[in-house]
C-alpha cells in the first residue's frame, strides 16, 4: 500500500511542477509582450529563461507522454504471437529501451559536468536587476542540462517498473493486452 | 549506415516505440562502429533539437488547443458547421469536413484534430446510419487539415529546420487546406447521394445567432495568429503566447465553461503532449548527429542528381520517397531526419523553399491516415471501435484525394505561393 502512497505523492508532486512551468512560460512571454509594446522596454532574460523552462517541463514530462502512448509503437508482431511470446517480446523490448534512457541519462549527466560550467546569463541578469552589483553568482548552465538526465532517468525508471508487470504477467496467466491499460490505446 | 537501417526496422517491428527505436538504432550503431565515445554528442544533440526558441510556439499552440477544446469549443464548432451545410443529403459527412476544417485553426496537430472532431462525430454519424468505418475515415482524411491551417506544429518545425518564415509557411498552407476541404465535401456528397444518406434535422433558427457568437472567436484565432506575425506586431512565439491567452479569455469568459480545475488539466496535458513531442525531435536529431557524421545528406542528394537534373522528376521521386518513409516515420520525426538531407537537394530543384514546406508536409500528413504506422487512423479506429483494417480500406479513396491536392502543391507553385505574395505588399 505504501508505495502506491509514494507513487501518487511523486505524481501529484511532477504534475504540480509541470503546471508551474507551463504557468511560467505564459506569464513570462506575456509579460515580455506587455513590456516590449506598452513600456517600450524589452525584458532581455525573457526568451532565454522562457528556453530553459521548455527544456525542463519537455523532459520531465516525456515519462507521462511514455505512459499515454503519445509515442507510437507498432504492435503487429506482438498481436499475432501467443502469450509467452507477446510478453517475452514486451520485456525485451523494454529492457533495451530502459537500457537506452539509462545510458542517455549518465552520458547526459556526463555532458551537462562538461558543458555547464558557465553561469546562466537570463539569472545572472535577473540578480543583477535585483541585488546590483553585489549579485550573487547565478546558477550554472548544468542545471539547465541536469533535465535530460532527470528526465531519462525518471523514464528508465518507469520502464523498468513496466518490465517487472510483465513478468508478473508471465507468471500469473495473464495476457499483454490484459496489463497494457487503455490509457495507452495508441501504443496498441 | 545499413547496421543503422536494419537495427532500426527490427526495433520497430518487435514492438519498440518508434521514437526509442531511432534512439536505439543510433547506439546500435556506434557500438558495431566502435565509435562509442560518441555517446557524448547524443545528449548535446537531444538538447540542442528542443532548446529553441521559435519551438516555444508548439507549447503555446498545443495550449490554446487544449484550452478551447476544454472549453468545450468542439461541440460548439460541430453545432456551427451544422447550422451552416447540415441540410443536405449526407450532411453529417460534410459538417465532420467543415468542422475539421475549423478546428484547424485551434490545433496545429491532426492527432489532436482527429481525436476532438472524432469523439463527437463518429459516434454522430454512426447514430444517423452513417457506416461507422466511413465516419471514421473522413474524420482521418479531415484530421490533415490541422496541420495545413495555421497554427501547425510540423510547419514551425520545417521552419525551425529551415529557417523558412513561419508566417509564410503559415499563409501557404491555407489555399490547399480549402482546396482538400472542398475536395472532400465533394467527395461526402457524392456518396450520399449513392447510398442515400439521411438529411439531418435543421438547427433551430433561435440558436443560430447564439451559435454564431460562440463560435466566431475560434474562427478568428487563426486570422489573429497570421495576422498578427505577417504585420510585424508579434514574433511567431509572441504570437503563439497571445494565441493561448485569447483562449483562455474565451473559456473563462465567453463560454464560461473553464474551470480552475480543467485549466490545471489543460496545463497539464500540454505539458505532456509537449513532451511527446520533444522527446520525437530528441530521438530523431541522434539519428540526424549519426546522418551527419557519415555525410549522408550529401550523399543521397548526389546520388539524385546522377539519377535526375530535372526538376520535376527530382521533385515526383521526392513525393514518392516522403510517402514512402510517412508510412513508417512519425511526420516530426520523419522532418527532423530529412530535413537536413532536403535541404540539400531544394536549392537545386529551383523550388521556392514555402512550397517545399507545404509539400513536405502533405507528404509525411499523409502517412499518419495510412498503416502501418498511422496514428490519425490508430486514433479513428479506436473510438469507432473498428478493426483498423475496415478503417484503411474506407480511407483510400480519400488518400487519392490527398493525392491530387499533393500533386497540385508539388507543380502548381500558385497553390501555396500566391496568398504568402498577395499579402506581402500590403504589410507595413
Amino acid at each position: 500500500m505504501s508505495h502506491t502512497a509514494v507513487n501518487r505523492a511523486l505524481r501529484t508532486g511532477l504534475r504540480a511542477v509541470l503546471i508551474a512551468l507551463m504557468v511560467g512560460l505564459i506569464t513570462v512571454m506575456s509579460t515580455q509582450i506587455v513590456m516590449r509594446y506598452g513600456l517600450n522596454s524589452s525584458l532581455l532574460w525573457s526568451e532565454e529563461l522562457c528556453r530553459y523552462m521548455l527544456i525542463w517541463a519537455a523532459f520531465l514530462a516525456m515519462i507521462f507522454a511514455y505512459e499515454r502512448g503519445e509515442i507510437a509503437a507498432l504492435s503487429i508482431l506482438a498481436n499475432a504471437l501467443p502469450r509467452k511470446g507477446a510478453l517475452g517480446l514486451a520485456i525485451f523490448g523494454g529492457v533495451l529501451s530502459a537500457l537506452m534512457c539509462f545510458m542517455l541519462a549518465w552520458y547526459g549527466y556526463r555532458f551537462a559536468s562538461l558543458a555547464g560550467g558557465q553561469p546562466i546569463p537570463a539569472i545572472s541578469f535577473i540578480y543583477g536587476d535585483i541585488f546590483g552589483a553585489d549579485a550573487p553568482e547565478a546558477p550554472k548552465v548544468f542545471w539547465v542540462y541536469a533535465a535530460l538526465p532527470f528526465g531519462m532517468a525518471l523514464l528508465g525508471l518507469r520502464i523498468v517498473f513496466d518490465i517487472w508487470l510483465y513478468l508478473k504477467a508471465w507468471t500469473s496467466g495473464r495476457t499483454l493486452a490484459d496489463i497494457v491499460s487503455p490509457e495507452r490505446g495508441l501504443s496498441q | 549506415m545499413t547496421i543503422y537501417v536494419l537495427a532500426f526496422l527490427g526495433f520497430m517491428v518487435i514492438g519498440i516505440p518508434i521514437a526509442f527505436s531511432l534512439g536505439l538504432a543510433s547506439v546500435a550503431y556506434l557500438i558495431v562502429n566502435d565509435q562509442f565515445h560518441l555517446m557524448i554528442g547524443f545528449p548535446q544533440k537531444m538538447i540542442a533539437g528542443i532548446d529553441n526558441f521559435v519551438l516555444l510556439t508548439i507549447p503555446f499552440f498545443i495550449l490554446a488547443g487544449n484550452l478551447m477544446n476544454s472549453a468545450d469549443l468542439t461541440r460548439q464548432i460541430v453545432r456551427f458547421a451544422q447550422m451552416l451545410v447540415g441540410r443536405v443529403r449526407g450532411g453529417l459527412a460534410v459538417v465532420n469536413v467543415v468542422a475539421s476544417m475549423m478546428f484547424s485553426g485551434v490545433s496545429g496537430a491532426a492527432t489532436a484534430e482527429a481525436s476532438a472532431i472524432g469523439s463527437i462525430m463518429i459516434p454522430a454519424m454512426r447514430r444517423d446510419g452513417y457506416k461507422p468505418e466511413y465516419a471514421a475515415a473522413l474524420t482521418a482524411a479531415g484530421s490533415i487539415l490541422g496541420p495545413l491551417v495555421p497554427p501547425s506544429l510540423a510547419l514551425i518545425l520545417y521552419g525551425v529546420l529551415t529557417g523558412t518564415s513561419i508566417g509564410d509557411l503559415f499563409l501557404a498552407g491555407i489555399a490547399p487546406a480549402f482546396l482538400l476541404c472542398g475536395l472532400l465535401i465533394c467527395y461526402a456528397l457524392i456518396k450520399a447521394r449513392r447510398e442515400d444518406h439521411p438529411v439531418p434535422e435543421p438547427v433551430p433558427a433561435n440558436e443560430r445567432l447564439g451559435l454564431t457568437i460562440k463560435a466566431l472567436p475560434a474562427l478568428l484565432l487563426p486570422v489573429i495568429i497570421v495576422g498578427g506575425i505577417r504585420s510585424g506586431v508579434f514574433t511567431p512565439t509572441e504570437a503563439a503566447a497571445v494565441a493561448a491567452v485569447y483562449a483562455l479569455f474565451i473559456g473563462v469568459f465567453l463560454y464560461r465553461t473553464l474551470s480552475l480545475a480543467k485549466i490545471g488539466a489543460a496545463f497539464y496535458e500540454t505539458a505532456t503532449m509537449t513532451a511527446g513531442v520533444m522527446l520525437i525531435v530528441a530521438m530523431a536529431s541522434m539519428t540526424s548527429f549519426i546522418l551527419g557524421i557519415e555525410n549522408i545528406p550529401q550523399a543521397i542528394a548526389a546520388g539524385l542528381l546522377d539519377f535526375s537534373t530535372e526538376p520535376w522528376v527530382l521533385i515526383l521521386l521526392l513525393n514518392v520517397v516522403l510517402l514512402f518513409l510517412g508510412l513508417f516515420l512519425e511526420p516530426l520525426a520523419a522532418l527532423v531526419l530529412v530535413m537536413p538531407i532536403l535541404n540539400q537537394i531544394s536549392p537545386l530543384i529551383g523550388i521556392d523553399p514555402v512550397q517545399f514546406g507545404v509539400m513536405v508536409v502533405l507528404n509525411l500528413m499523409i502517412g499518419m491516415i495510412t498503416p502501418p504506422v498511422g496514428l490519425c487512423l490508430f486514433i479513428v479506429a479506436a473510438i469507432g471501435k473498428l478493426r483498423l483494417e475496415r478503417v484503411a480500406l474506407a480511407v483510400l479513396p480519400m488518400i487519392g484525394i490527398c493525392m491530387i491536392v499533393l500533386a497540385l502543391v508539388a507543380f502548381v507553385p500558385a497553390v501555396t505561393l500566391t496568398l504568402p505574395s498577395l499579402l506581402s505588399g500590403s504589410t507595413p
